[in-house]
């Protein structure tokens, strides 16, 4: 007989034992383990979800933050190219308001300090000039110089001493005083020879006075209400300082020309 | 020369016997039992766990699948049968290739006891699912003419999924011993290898039809339900 009925009985036994043994030990645990691992696996990956999710979000405002801030950054730098470029500008202005200004003032001294030379050489030509002229004259001046003088003097009233003429009498038909001013004194002869070209000339009735200027020089004068007639080496000195000065003006010209 | 090893009785008193085959079983179970002890006492549910574990959960899960893809719909509530019907069977097999060791499988007290414990387990999860009454109307159909083939059909196939386990692994170890007579050399290495495939093979049909046969006995509520 090939089945022993014990032993059917006995492995149905043995078997029921071990499915109660693996269910206990094997089935249970594993599938319990497993259970909990895949739940596990399920909330990491939520939370990796959530996470990413997060990431996603924090990507996007940083991104958005960037930009922002790029897009800030651009004006700025926009606005402070402006401004740079206005303050640049408004410098560049000032700079050149105050190089004209110091310009000006360069030339305004330039000329200055020119018109203060020239008139410092002219006081000193001048005054070399008077200097000399009043030695010599000093040297020369003799009784026959101031008879000369006198000579001319009385000559220049009688041709153009019509202006003076005209100013006598005043407004009121008062007449004016007369003036006769000389750097010399006068002798009595060429007093009245003075005094008589002067009646000529004004009338007899006009007050004439003598005085003895204290100009440098050699001349005589007469002043009637502030209009003179006068003859003067200083005229003399005048007239050649004119010329000089005329000599001066044309001498670039000339040399101008000269050098063509 | 013997045939199963029923025969070899270690110990006897009265009715109460030892033999070889409940020895063997005895030994497997602890081997079962005390390696799962074993390894599932520190489980991890961390990400990464022991090579053991991991072997224990690919034998799980594909049962789970397996028991899944024949069509029962709570694969866990047949898991811990079905699967203790594979692993018992395949390590009794598999575990021919240690010399001297007999299977107890094949002994046909040990098949039959297998297929005793499906005829049993059948019925059971069909009542369980679908009530006495529904269950035993299931063998009054299609037509009430078919009661009686469906009874025979029961038990033949008990009969069927003994005798096929135990010739198979009888067989193998008669061709076995009989090769070893005419062809020391080689050749019984060879069958021996091709018993380890035909003892996998053998314990995936046998789990496979009782996890069709239960399927049958509940699919028919789910087939009424519906």
């Amino acid at each position: 007989m090939l089945i022993d009925w014990f032993t059917v009985a006995a492995q149905l036994v043995n078997f029921l034992i071990l499915l109660w043994l693996l269910k206990r030990f094997l089935y249970q645990p594993v599938l319990k383990a497993l259970d909990e691992r895949e739940k596990k696996i399920a909330a990491e990956l939520e939370h990796a979800a959530n996470v990413e999710a997060e990431a996603v979000q924090e990507k996007a405002a940083w991104q958005k933050k960037n930009d922002e801030f790029a897009q800030q950054r651009q004006q700025m730098m926009k606005q402070a190219t402006d401004e740079a470029a206005t303050r640049r500008s408004e410098l560049l202005d000032e700079a050149r308001q105050e190089y004209d200004a110091l310009h000006s003032r360069l030339l305004e001294t330039l000329k200055r300090e020119e018109t203060e030379r020239e008139e410092e050489t002219e006081r000193r030509v001048n005054d070399e000039i008077f200097s000399v002229a009043g030695k010599l004259l000093a040297e020369l001046a003799d009784e026959s110089l101031e008879a000369r003088i006198i000579d001319k003097f009385c000559r220049k009233l009688e041709a153009g001493g019509s202006e003076i003429a005209g100013q006598h009498p005043g407004q009121d038909g008062a007449p004016k005083q007369a003036v006769v001013r000389s750097t010399f004194p006068l002798m009595p002869e060429q007093r009245e020879r003075v005094t008589g070209t002067i009646e000529k000339l004004i009338g007899s009735e006009t007050p004439l006075s003598f005085e003895q200027s204290d100009k440098s020089g050699c001349g005589i004068e007469l002043c009637v209400d502030g209009l003179c007639v006068s003859w003067h080496f200083q005229a003399a000195l005048d007239a050649l300082k004119r010329a000089a000065d005329e000599y001066r003006e044309h001498e670039p010209d000339e040399g101008a020309a000269d050098a063509r | 020369m013997h045939l199963s090893s029923d025969e070899v009785i270690l110990w006897q008193s009265g009715f109460l016997k030892l033999n070889l085959t409940i020895l063997t079983t005895w030994a497997l179970m602890l081997l079962l039992g005390g390696g799962a002890w074993l390894i599932t006492r520190r489980l991890s549910t961390s990400i990464t766990i022991s090579r053991w574990q991991s072997m224990l959960e690919i034998i799980v899960t594909m049962a789970h699948r397996q028991i899944g893809e024949v069509g029962l719909q709570k694969p866990e509530k047949y898991l811990p049968f079905i699967a203790t019907l594979f692993l018992f069977i395949s390590t009794a097999n598999l575990c021919t290739v240690i010399p001297g060791y007999e299977p107890p499988t094949g002994s046909l007290s040990t098949t039959a006891a297998l297929a005793l414990s499906v005829f049993i387990a059948v019925p059971l999860f069909g009542i369980a699912e679908s009530g006495l009454v529904g269950y035993l109307k299931t063998y009054a159909e299609p037509t009430p003419i078919m009661l009686p083939f469906n009874i025979v059909g029961e038990l033949t196939r008990t009969m069927a999924l003994a005798v096929r386990l135990f010739g198979n692994m009888m067989s193998g170890d008669m061709i076995l011993v009989i090769l070893l007579t005419i062809s020391p050399l080689v050749f019984p290495v060879l069958m021996n290898i091709l018993g380890l495939l035909t003892g996998m093979v053998q314990a995936y049909i046998f789990s496979i039809l009782a996890t069709v046969y239960i399927a049958a006995a509940t699919r028919t509520r789910e087939k009424s339900t519906s």
